[in-house]
């Protein structure tokens, strides 16, 4: 309610006030119209991709023949026996002659020519009654599923010379599963025949295959007759061989990883709303100076551009595995960010500025306009502090890395313009910028040659300052930002 | 085109009706937002804002009153939160909440001067006497409405306004009317 004439006065007054907008109002308010219509469509996108790239990481992931490899069991129906492969996740423990469990074997073939040289895959169980019973009666069910679970010992072909006829048999005996009467020494230390064998190996007693680690070279001494002591030592010597490599690389693996970094890309200055990509039109926007149809010059937006030029870090970085597939690093980086200001003249005279914010006195500054480009440069030292995560298991494709994580950094020193609106100049004063700053970084990259000595990783990068640029007389495009690639090399790991 | 079907055009993103009611409203609007602000360029910048949300949220809008005034209340509200974000206008918009309350006074002071020249007198006004002066006697908003939007008692707004007030009116009566420098020479 306004009390008497002289609002009633002032609100019919301003009723009828009316001021043309300048020219660019209408391109600006009609390009964030468009833009954020373009981010809708890109935002709809990533999030199609993403979920696509999430089913289809899960889709490989669940059936990647890797994780769980099919047992093939080739049947040979030549004299002498094929040997059953079956391979598994190799960090599965053997779970060999655990209680209840079911084995894979095979018939050893009899002497050759014989009618039922057929190899034949027969269970044998080794547990409780009850289980023994279960099986026997034809519970075969499950026989695949156990057979996976349990063949897990490595299988020693051996070949054996009939020292009487000559013949050479080849047979397959598992280290984990050997009939008793075929590790035994003969008593006078004759050579081991196939008459001489105790009668479960000849009379065809099952032989037990188990999954094969590495084949080994099939025959030993296969000219010369084994003896089981014979056979025996070289299994303790196969398994002697196994081991120690597996140890090896336990020695070898360390936590720490150092190496180099380099990435390199274009720096912007946004408006704190993370659109590091909106693209202004710069040349709408230049410095200079403008007249409505009112008739007052002024100057408009001179510093509401979003600078845009090169961007560059360079320096040394530490990770330290966190877990299989998570790390943690520490960097430290010298960071380089540019833009690209239009500028006036250059006026090489003393001049006082007062502003609202500050009292400052320079010898030269360049006026408003659009005669030349200045390139404002910034210098940080950066000591990123990120988390690591592998996105996939690096044996088909590279190991991509996914990393996140802060960016503390020190304003080192700056060749940058300010604007001042008020006196339309721009000019150069370090003290009114932030000397801390903290930013957020993420980026992915791949990890190339990881069988080199120093393997090197690529990828893109995206880094966003929280903190403003400028504390003082703050712009409206006051965040640092850049984008590109990045590149690593592992000098140790 | 009438209004009713203006909006529905570009509520359908037709660039050419979104341009007609830019035109058809920004001089309006870019008066209000000069108001509210001391210099052109900012009141540009407020109504560059203040169109991006009325395109933004123009599905909000129930044809329930004058299309004008509903872009209005957008370019006020836009308006205070320019001035709240800007430090320039920030240290200049802090309310004495101590204030003694100051009565109305009754003096009927005749407006004779152009919109303009007025326009300009209330932008000499410190920040906080400007905010509550055009809340008040242009807008139309109680005091007790101002004190909601600024964070304020309505006695702070009431005191702020008598003070703008009677300063406002001192300066129509001297005809002290200052064209240049507005922002500069604070």
């Amino acid at each position: 309610m306004r009390e008497n004439e002289f609002e009633k006065g002032v609100a019919e007054k301003m009723a009828e006030f009316r001021l043309q907008p300048s020219a660019p109002v209408w391109p600006e308010v009609e390009r964030r119209i468009r833009e954020r219509k373009r981010r809708r469509i890109i935002f709809f996108w990533f999030t199609l991709g993403g979920l696509l790239l999430c089913g289809l990481s899960g889709w490989w992931w669940m059936g990647n023949p890797g994780r769980s490899r099919i047992l093939t069991v080739s049947k040979n129906e030549s004299p002498a026996p094929s040997t059953a492969t079956a391979s598994h996740t190799e960090d599965r423990p053997p779970e060999i002659n655990s209680p209840g469990k079911i084995e894979k074997t095979t018939v050893a073939p009899p002497a050759a020519g014989d009618e039922n040289s057929n190899r034949q895959d027969v269970i044998s169980v080794t547990g409780s009654k009850e289980q023994k019973n279960r099986v026997r009666a034809g519970d075969k069910s499950n026989h695949k599923n156990d057979l996976f679970k349990n063949l897990s010992a490595p299988v020693i072909p051996i070949t054996v010379n009939n020292a009487k006829s000559g013949e050479k048999k080849k047979l397959s005996v598992s280290n984990n599963h050997i009939p008793a009467s075929a590790l035994l020494p003969t008593k006078t230390g004759e050579p081991l025949s196939v008459n001489t064998l105790p009668p479960a190996v000849s009379a065809g007693e099952p032989v037990v295959e188990k999954k094969e680690i590495k084949p080994v070279p099939a025959v030993v001494n296969s000219g010369e007759p084994v003896t089981a002591l014979d056979t025996v030592s070289r299994m303790i010597a196969q398994k002697e061989e196994v081991h120690p490599v597996k140890k090896k690389k336990k020695e070898t693996t360390h936590k720490w990883e150092t190496g180099m970094g380099l990435a390199f890309g274009e720096a912007r200055l946004s408006n704190g709303n993370l659109d590091l990509f909106s693209q202004k039109s710069f040349d709408l926007y230049q410095s200079g100076g403008m007249s409505n149809p009112g008739g007052s010059s002024y100057i408009s937006y001179a510093d509401s551009i979003p600078l845009k030029g090169t961007a560059w870090q360079a320096g040394g970085y530490a990770k330290r595995k966190l877990g299989k597939k998570t790390a943690f690093s520490l960097a430290l980086n010298l960071a380089y960010y540019s833009g690209k200001q239009r500028v006036g003249v250059f006026v090489d005279s003393t001049r006082t500025i007062n502003s609202p914010y500050f009292t400052v006195t320079r010898g030269g500054y360049y006026q408003a306009g659009s005669l030349s480009r200045y390139s404002n440069r910034y210098y940080y030292l950066q000591v990123p502090l990120l988390f690591h995560w592998q996105l996939n298991r690096g044996r088909q494709l590279p190991a991509l890395d996914w990393e996140n994580g802060l960016v503390p950094s020190v304003l080192l020193g700056t060749k940058a313009l300010v604007y001042d609106r008020p006196t339309r100049i721009f000019f150069r004063d370090k003290e009114v910028y932030n000397s801390f700053s903290l930013a957020y970084q993420t980026g992915i990259s791949a990890l190339l040659f990881p069988a080199r000595k120093h393997p090197l990783s690529a990828g893109f990068y995206y880094n966003y300052h929280f903190s403003k640029l400028q504390k003082q007389n703050p712009p409206e495009f006051n965040h640092l930002g850049s984008y590109g690639l990045q590149f690593r090399w592992i000098l140790k790991k | 085109m009438d209004e009713r079907q203006l909006v529905r055009n570009c509520l359908k993103g037709k660039p050419a009706a979104q341009k007609e009611l830019f035109d058809r409203f920004s001089g309006q609007m870019l008066g209000v937002c000069y108001r509210y602000t001391k210099s052109l360029a900012d009141a540009e910048d407020v109504l560059q804002d203040g169109f991006v949300k009325v395109y933004r949220h123009l599905h909000t809008y129930k044809f329930e009153g004058e299309l004008g005034a509903w872009i209005r209340r957008i370019m006020v509200t836009t308006g205070l939160n320019f001035l709240k974000k800007h430090s320039r206008y920030r240290t200049d918009l802090s309310f004495d909440t101590n204030d003694t309350l100051h009565p109305v006074t009754d003096n009927d002071a005749e407006v004779t001067m152009s919109a303009k020249e007025l326009a300009e007198l209330i932008r000499q006004l410190p920040t906080g006497y400007q905010t509550i002066f055009n809340l008040h006697a242009v807008e139309g908003y109680t005091h007790v409405e101002i004190g909601e939007m600024l964070g304020i008692t309505d006695g702070t707004s009431r005191s702020q306004y008598a003070r703008a007030r009677n300063l406002l009116i001192s300066w129509v009566e001297k005809n002290s009317v200052i064209k240049n420098g507005l922002y500069a020479g604070k």
